[in-house]
């Protein structure tokens, strides 16, 4: 490098403005996020954290309340329990996963169904709207009992519908076999959140611009090849979310068996968490490390499942509009 | 200056008097079964009234509830320590609370001498850590009881015989009559109940075995394959198909299931408790029997080579129980206290026609139903009472089986959905594995 390169290097290093040196940033003001995140966090921790952390440490017990809250370490023998002889753990967890899988298969495309009716701006639009969406306004037990009385042989309005159209041969006691009971249940869930799905898919189909469709349409495509071609590639996200959401409240579900079925007949609608309940609280020996280790095991098989899903429904890509 | 000091220390003299009075009256909580049964509040809202007399400026709130819905509020606000009744209404259904440690002990406090010793001794059993005590006030004893509907049986031509129990050929006629005609022989409800459908098969273990055998098989000391159990078994699967139970027992409540025997007077006869009193012997218009129903008694089916012929089902039922931790506690057992007297055991009886665990003087008992007790002590002259019921089966088994028993008898049998020895290799697997 002769002396004249050297030199006018150092003319451009010169001239490259220097950074200004590391300024101290803002003082964070510690004392107010205490006062603003702290209660909230305390009760975060109280409520949520805390009640995890004593169910996971009571699974590696057995803590049973009449001998005197006594607490005593039994390693994994819980866990070895549940997978190698609780049948009905097993019968649980078959319904649950049934449930988990099944119901997010009809409610989509259901809720889709019904979003896309309502797109088309069919007559009564806000009706329908209002009419679907309100059984996600009412609790469980009230939906229970709702449902208590459809599904009735002598009076329920399944039968009277079936009795009414000449199939009076196929009505049926609907919770009292194991084959009907646990599909009834979902059908109630499938009519409880078709309405909530369909609202958060009417917004997605809302946001998605109108030029791909006007685009579509140009090019010759009919409104099925719309729909399948260009609505559903672009709502998959939504689609995807819904799927797994509805999969994660369906394996948590809980207080509509209690109110119709309380897991029967023969364990027939019995959940993961009707199981959890009943093991610790309607079982003389009233042993908490038990069910604790249900409710861990669980907790473990919702997380990998709705894990693997996200990881394998999921696009990568970033749609942007 | 001096009579505003004195103006000012006797306002506070005043304010402190008053805050230490009403610090002092209580007002009692006390939760209680039985929303629906207007005969049996009658005799609570008489505790009260005694209570509160006796203790003026103390005073009781009962809240009623359908007792399904009242055992999950007392569970969750006895574990979390807070929120529980002073006094509540216990039972059978509960047995856990006794060993929890979250009812009282009663042992003192109470006029024992007023309470029949069975009804003291049925409640005096291990607590928490093993503690013997004495856990409840035995205010209702039931027998359970096969109710049937006189009209009926008279339309079918069925003959009651004269020591009122049918032998077990005949009784399957009955029910073969019954399902014939269209009527579901028996009316129960299963849904709201986990023993509803329960006690046809415990009368006739009973019949079969007899009672010490019959305790046996309960506690797991006997295996269900004996081959008395599986005659029983087998035999109950056959009333099944023939049609015993309405195809709504699933989903029909025990409110229903009275309304199902003495208003549609859909079903021959009513397994259930002797505390059916409670609820039919109410106007119609509250879900009572109408005017004119024509009710009878029977004893149980006599098994063929049976140990137990005679033998019949008798416990305490309703009872009232403490809380351990009641901040009231000494209150709290007074309002127990006021049921152990002889004029109330008197007042239950003739209001509600159902036994009680109370002492009561029969000749001072007046009572619009004597009619029943008559029915009541005609059918039972020769009864050999035991100490159980259907729903004190649960105390007798291991955690675990009286579960299986739920699923395999109270819904599987008579709902048709196994047979008599899928339930037994059911219940056999869960006596092996019971802890």
């Amino acid at each position: 490098m002769s002396a004249d390169t050297a030199s006018r290097a150092e003319a451009v290093v010169r001239a490259i403005p220097r950074a200004p040196a590391r300024r101290a940033g803002p003082r964070r003001p510690w004392g107010a996020l205490a006062i603003f995140l702290g209660p909230t966090l305390l009760l975060y921790f109280a409520f949520a954290i805390y009640p995890v952390l004593v169910t996971f440490y009571n699974s590696v017990h057995s803590l049973r309340m009449d001998l005197g809250m006594l607490y005593e370490f039994v390693g994994l023998d819980h866990f070895r329990e549940i997978l190698t002889s609780d049948e009905v753990f097993w019968k649980a967890a078959a319904n649950s996963l049934t449930w988990g899988l099944v119901a997010p298969l009809i409610d989509i495309p259901l809720a889709l169904g019904l979003a896309l009716t309502l797109h088309a701006r069919v007559p009564f639009a806000k009706v329908f709207r209002t009419v679907w969406f309100t059984p996600v306004l009412m609790s469980y037990p009230v939906v229970g009992v709702i449902w208590l009385w459809v599904y009735n042989y002598d009076w329920g309005m399944a039968n009277l519908v079936l009795r009414a159209v000449g199939l009076g041969g196929y009505a049926q006691a609907w919770l009292a076999s194991p084959a009907t009971a646990l599909p009834a249940l979902i059908l109630v869930t499938t009519w409880m959140f078709a309405g909530f799905n369909m609202v958060v898919l009417l917004a997605a189909i809302h946001a998605i611009p109108a030029d791909y469709l006007d685009a579509a349409r140009v090019d010759g495509a009919g409104a099925a090849r719309r729909i399948l071609h260009v609505l559903v590639p672009l709502l998959r996200p939504t689609l995807v979310n819904l799927a797994i959401l509805d999969f994660i409240g369906k394996m948590k579900q809980f207080a509509l068996v209690w109110v119709m079925t309380r897991g029967g007949p023969m364990w027939g609608t019995e959940t993961v968490a009707t199981y959890v309940v009943k093991r610790a609280f309607e079982w003389k020996t009233l042993d908490l490390g038990y069910p604790s280790a249900v409710a861990v095991l669980w907790f473990v098989i919702i997380f990998g499942l709705s894990y693997v899903f996200t990881r394998l429904l999921q696009r990568r890509e970033a749609l942007e509009f | 200056m001096r009579r505003t000091t004195i103006g000012v220390l006797a306002a506070t003299l005043i304010l402190a008097l008053g805050t230490l009075g009403s610090a002092q009256a209580a007002q009692l909580q006390w939760w209680s079964h039985w929303a629906v049964e207007d005969s049996k509040k009658a005799v609570l809202f008489e505790a009260k009234r005694r209570f509160e007399a006796k203790h003026p400026g103390h005073t009781v709130e009962i809240t009623f509830y359908e007792k399904k819905n009242m055992w999950p509020a007392l569970r969750a606000a006895f574990t979390a320590g807070s929120g529980f009744p002073d006094v509540f209404y216990y039972d059978n259904d509960v047995p856990e609370f006794m060993a929890a440690g979250w009812l009282a002990d009663l042992s003192q406090g109470i006029r024992w001498e007023s309470i029949e010793p069975y009804g003291k001794a049925f409640w005096t059993r291990p607590g928490p850590a093993g503690k013997i005590g004495t856990w409840a006030i035995p205010v209702e004893a039931a027998s359970d009881e096969v109710y049937f509907n006189k009209k009926l049986f008279r339309e079918l031509g069925i003959a009651v015989p004269a020591n009122f129990a049918f032998t077990q050929d005949q009784f399957k006629d009955v029910v073969a009559k019954c399902a014939k005609a269209g009527y579901a022989a028996f009316a129960t409800g299963a849904a709201d109940r986990e023993w509803a459908a329960m006690y046809i098969p415990d009368m006739l273990l009973l019949s079969k075995l007899g009672y010490g055998d019959v305790q046996k098989l309960y506690r797991g000391d006997l295996t269900w394959k004996d081959p008395r159990v599986v005659d029983v078994f087998r035999y109950y699967k056959e009333l099944v198909d023939l049609g015993a139970y309405a195809k709504t027992l699933t989903s029909m409540q025990l409110a229903e299931a009275h309304r199902y025997f003495h208003t549609e007077q859909k079903a021959c006869m009513f397994p259930v408790g002797s505390w059916y009193t409670g609820r039919a012997f109410v106007p119609p218009e509250k879900g009572g029997q109408p005017a004119g129903f024509e009710l009878g008694l029977l004893n149980y089916p006599l098994m063929k080579d049976g140990k137990g012929h005679g033998e019949k089902m008798l416990g305490v039922a309703g009872s009232l129980a403490v809380a351990a931790k009641s901040p009231n506690l000494p209150l709290a057992i007074e309002v127990a206290n006021a049921f152990a007297d002889v004029e109330i055991g008197n007042m239950w009886m003739a209001k509600t026609g159902i036994q009680t665990g109370i002492k009561t003087d029969p000749g001072r008992i007046d009572s619009p139903i004597k009619w029943y007790f008559d029915e009541f002590a005609k059918v039972n002259r020769t009864s050999k009472w035991v100490d159980l019921t259907a729903q004190q089966v649960k105390l007798l088994m291991k955690p675990g089986v009286w579960e299986v028993y739920v699923a395999t008898v109270n819904q599987g049998l008579p709902n048709r959905l196994i047979g008599a020895d899928e339930a037994l290799a059911k219940l056999e697997e869960a006596r092996l594995k019971g802890k």
